[in-house]
């Protein structure tokens, strides 16, 4: 019986064959898209399972803040913690951190490089059972003299030569000496081999001895790794984290637990790049919002579009074929046979459309993977258990879409299908309804896509400036160790070269020196948190900042330079500072005028525990211009001048950053240290690098969302085919009766029209909301005014004038003689 | 075999009501070939609807070999239908992407008869209607009387006990109306027990009782006179 059905299904491709390969086609790119997002989930979820152990292994989080102002729980927990933790559950099989990572200028010889190492506890090896290449493990991390590198790192610097004990010299006055050689696992982990990978490093040394030290619990520390080992312990995941809180109660100092709220929580290591990627892209509503939960949902919108198309096509194939399924129920079928009829026909087409979405996604493999780093293959094969799972899908998707066509086809007697013929089955609002939905979830989609296109768009503006290459950012030690000021005089005589400045953190990366201020002088009253950035002189016009009231820092009317806010308070004058416009809103000023001269005050909290009481007076307020994407809830800028050392100079160059100018700049820089390895980033780079993530998910989105419009399209050209030729006996009618040509075009298009905007109408609550969340996560976020909706909209409508214009125009253009002649 | 008593259909719409039949009381007893005639509108389709079983009446009782079909459910109905009787319409209803054969072995799928003796029995069927050789076709291949003898030979092919032909020559000419009509007198005297409608006096004459309507009344129910062709 059921090579019947299936022969059936190949006569029904057959007849219409326009339709089934639309139908196809539409599944298939809906199939390709849900395929995907479980493909990307499951590359994500097999981080780290090549390292042996990985499932025992997980890492510590940490979250900050209160109310809205919270930062998520960050992999990335306070240094004293690891130390509690082992002493506090002895069970624990390792606790190790890894942390202070940052890119050094390694040499050898006459070999330079620039390397990213990082601090380790000894107990990291036994945490990961690293592949030793050479040298002992076991004592590597033991001494402070001495590094472990990974084999890619040795194998650039060294070339073929045995690494161990060989001596290093890393920045400018540390000599290690090379202790172990471990080899890092090809596939996924969070150490690789992408640069870009959380726990990227090419070589290991010793965290040093902290005991003594005074410990800061509100700050991000190190990556910190939890190893169980249930066959020595009883120690679970599950103890520890309910065992966090009270940890937390008995080792965090009272004075900082007064500043802030903070709370401890673990994730199993594999979810290590997922979190990560979540917090840069969704900050503190990480816990809730997920990358992985954003693909699932997209991907199934673009299959319910797909199957929806199916559902709508199939009713309208059903209501043609409605007498010969009648014959069949006069010949003896049942109903259960009428139904497996369609969910045959349904399920040969989702089968093909499945296979055809495994092969496209095989051919873009390459691409995605030179795209975003993401092997879509490996997470396909590699988890074998999800195959089933797509093969539930598939007969999911088709036992849905044929739902409605056959459940209505089972319920009708055959007496009524064969006196009424081709006659629709079907309310017509049945397929305008099922047009409705579809394009609710096309226009939430394409209004989401203006509006990441509009905000980020915005964000390239605001943030890049009229001429982003003009600004170069030095990264290296070398060039932070000499500062902008001995930059600046050694390009003093350099045209290319407009001027320097500095500050505090490297732009569009993690800013985390935050204040909490007020105008009351008690620190109790109308705090507000700001961001704190430490920068030099001639900030403002080497960023172009506009200024808006009062002044900026200068060196010409002597202001004073101080290494940080404490100092700045142990001079006792008031500490001069400028703000940004939103602070100036959230104090409560009306103006920027009436804020010059107002004093700001450190919360009472941040004023026990940093002990200190400075008085900071406003003398100038300038426009908000956040050099971060997402703020935990902060919005708001202050700005201190400050000369520490190691803050990231930025020069700014006269004739928009040509390679002469940055040629001019390193050299400069080796005018004064000859051995320097300069490294610097334009400020474009360095936007491109801190906005990747969100690029990405743009891009995501804006696929997504094409290919729902496109399979949205190919079921209004299916809808129009059917509709138009249903009606071929009224239009002939009308024609005789005098209609025009255009009053048919007209006609045909309002009917298609009026579903259409329908479903754009039941659109607006969910685009509304799903704009808002993404918005939400942005320190400088658009004002959504409802005209990317309207826009979406009139789209969204003209796409289903374009799909059943082509129909409408043939229909319209018929000669009433021969419709009613066949008629 | 069948026995209507005060059988009555309406049909009803939101402005009117239809009375198709009114109190419409016979009986056909195994063997017969009746032929109920009739102008358009008299009730004639419907009472053949009634009588095979995809149509309810509004009243009275409809006894099939002691069966009372007017109070089965639509599984037993389906059932019922499948295994006692053969539809043959005047526009075939064949169904055009199936080929001959297959047209033909459809009762015997929805029957759950396996595929060989599928083949065989479609064979013979096929001898029957004398269309050997025509069996990979498609219907639209095939003349307007070829397509009624597979509709004959789909109607028969199940052994049922009673084959219901609606006016099975309406679309055809004269030629391939004879012939048809000569196959159904064949099954007839095999043993088939036939109801046709029909608005020819010249066929109505092949059967053995003629059953005239009128406003969805019986108005006749007479012996037919012997056929001048038979």
């Amino acid at each position: 019986m059921y090579l019947h059905y299936l022969r059936n299904a190949g006569r029904q491709l057959k007849r219409s064959p326009f339709t089934a390969e639309m139908n196809i086609v539409s599944l298939a790119l809906g199939f390709t898209c849900f395929f995907a997002a479980i493909a990307v989930n499951a590359y994500w979820s097999l981080s780290d399972s090549v390292l042996d152990g990985s499932k025992s292994i997980y890492v510590l989080t940490q979250e900050y803040g209160e109310g809205s102002q919270r930062t998520g729980f960050r992999p990335r927990v306070t240094a004293p913690i690891a130390r509690y933790l082992q002493s506090d559950f002895p069970t624990l099989a390792a606790v190790a951190r890894v942390g202070n990572k940052r890119r050094w200028t390694v040499t050898w010889g006459s070999q330079k490089l620039h390397l990213t190492g990082a601090r380790a506890d000894a107990a990291l090896v036994d945490v990961f059972d690293f592949d030793v290449v050479a040298g002992n493990l076991e004592t590597a991390l033991a001494g402070p003299d001495n590094v472990v590198m990974t084999s890619r790192a040795a194998k650039r610097l060294f070339g073929d030569r045995n690494p161990i004990g060989l001596n290093i010299l890393v920045g400018e006055d540390f000599s290690p000496v090379v202790r172990a050689v471990v080899a890092l696992p090809d596939g996924p982990t969070h150490f690789g081999p992408d640069e870009e990978a959380s726990g990227y490093f090419d070589f290991l040394y010793a965290w040093p001895d902290e005991s003594g030290q005074p410990e800061w619990w509100l700050s991000i520390g190190p990556v910190t790794y939890v190893r169980f080992d249930p066959t020595v312990s009883s120690m679970t995941p599950e103890i520890l984290r309910s065992e966090l809180d009270a940890f937390m109660a008995r080792h965090l100092p009272p004075d900082q637990a007064n500043m802030a709220v903070t709370q401890l929580d673990l994730i199993p290591l594999s979810q290590l790049p997922t979190r990560t990627l979540d917090l840069a892209l969704f900050e503190s509503r990480a816990d809730s919002l997920s990358i992985t939960w954003i693909l699932n949902l997209l991907g199934v919108m673009v299959l319910a579009v797909a199957g929806l198309n199916y559902a709508n096509l199939a009713t309208a194939q059903a209501a043609l074929g409605i007498k010969q399924m009648g014959m069949r129920k006069v010949l003896g079928a049942t109903r259960l046979q009428v139904f497996q009829q369609y969910w045959v026909e349904s399920l040969a087409q989702s089968v093909v459309a499945a296979v055809l979405a495994v092969c496209a996604l095989l051919l873009l493999a390459p691409a995605v993977q030179r795209e975003t780093g993401i092997d879509l293959l490996l997470g396909l094969s590699e988890r074998l258990t999800h195959w089933p799972l797509f093969l539930v899908i598939v007969v999911v998707v088709a036992t849905l879409s044929c739902l409605l066509p056959a459940v209505r086809m089972m319920q009708i007697e055959p007496i009524q299908a064969l006196r009424h013929g081709a006659v629709a089955p079907f309310s017509r609002f049945v397929a305008s309804g099922l047009v409705v939905f579809q394009f609710a979830v096309t226009c939430t989609l394409v209004t989401l896509l203006i509006v990441v296109q509009l905000q980020n768009n915005h964000v390239q503006s605001s943030a890049l400036g009229s001429d982003p290459r003009s600004l170069l950012i030095l990264t290296d030690d070398d060039s932070r160790a000499l500062g902008y000021k001995s930059i600046a005089e050694a390009l003093r005589e350099e045209r290319r070269v407009e001027g320097a400045t500095s500050m505090d953190f490297l732009p569009w990366s993690n800013h985390e020196n935050f204040l909490r201020v007020s105008r009351e002088e008690t620190g109790v009253d109308g705090v507000q948190q700001v961001f704190l950035n430490q920068v030099g002189y001639r900030y403002f016009s080497t960023f172009g900042t506009q200024l808006l009231a009062g002044r900026t820092f200068s060196e010409e009317r002597g202001d004073t330079e101080t290494s940080s806010l404490s100092d700045a308070a142990a001079i006792g004058d008031p500490v001069e500072i400028v703000v940004d416009l939103t602070l100036i809103r959230l104090l409560g000023f009306d103006t920027a005028e009436d804020a010059l001269g107002a004093d700001l005050y450190l919360s009472r909290e941040f004023r026990q525990t940093l002990d200190m009481n400075p008085v900071m007076t406003i003398v100038g307020v300038v426009e908000t211009r956040p050099l971060v994407l997402s703020a935990s809830g902060t919005r708001a800028n202050l700005y201190l001048l400050n000369d520490a050392p190691y803050f990231y100079p930025v020069v700014k160059l006269a004739d928009g950053g040509s390679p002469a100018a940055v040629r001019a700049v390193s050299e400069a820089v080796q005018s004064r240290r000859p051995n320097a390895m300069v490294r610097y980033e334009l400020f474009d780079e360095a936007f491109g690098r801190g906005f990747a993530p969100v690029d990405r998910f743009t891009k995501a989105v804006r696929l997504l969302s094409v290919l729902a419009i496109a399979i949205a399209v190919l079921g209004l050209v299916g809808m129009a085919i059917f509709k138009t030729h249903r009606r071929r006996h009224e239009i002939g009618v009308r024609k005789t009766m005098g209609a025009s040509s255009y009053q048919v075009a007209v006609l045909i298009l309002r009917d298609f029209s009026i579903p259409v905007v329908a479903g754009c109408l039941l659109s607006l609550p969910f685009a509304y909301w799903a704009t808002q969340a993404y918005l939400s996560g942005f320190i400088d976020a658009i004002d959504v005014s409802v005209l990317p909706w309207l826009i979406a909209v009139v789209g969204c409508v003209l796409l289903s004038w374009l799909a059943a214009g082509g129909q409408a125009y043939s229909a319209a253009r018929q000669l009433p003689s021969d419709v009613l002649r066949s008629e | 075999m069948i026995e209507l008593d005060s059988i009555s259909k309406t049909y009803m719409t939101e402005e009117t009501e239809t009375r198709a039949l009114r109190d419409v009381s016979l009986g056909i007893a195994t063997g017969e070939f009746v032929a109920v005639m009739g102008p358009s509108g008299c009730g004639k389709s419907t009472l053949m609807n009634i009588l095979g079983m995809i149509d309810r009446p509004t009243a009275g009782q409809y006894r099939f070999e002691d069966n009372d079909v007017s109070r089965f459910t639509e599984k037993e109905l389906v059932e019922f239908r499948k295994k006692s009787l053969g539809f043959v319409f005047q526009n075939f209803n064949l169904i055009d992407e199936m080929s001959v054969e297959e047209n033909i072995a459809l009762p015997l799928l929805y029957r759950g008869i396996a595929r060989k003796q599928r083949k065989s029995r479609v064979r013979e069927a096929l001898e029957l209607v004398g269309l050997v050789g025509r069996g990979r076709h498609r219907p639209t291949q095939l003349s307007g009387g070829q397509q009624q003898r597979v509709a004959v030979a789909r109607a028969v092919i199940a052994d049922p006990k009673l084959i219901l032909a609606d006016e099975p020559t309406g679309n055809l000419d004269s030629a391939n109306g004879a012939e048809v009509m000569n196959l159904l007198t064949l099954l007839n005297q095999d043993g088939a027990t036939i109801l046709m409608v029909t608005h020819s006096t010249e066929e109505a004459a092949l059967a053995g009782r003629v059953i005239a309507m009128k406003d969805g009344r019986v108005q006749t129910d007479r012996q037919a006179p012997a056929s001048t062709e038979s």
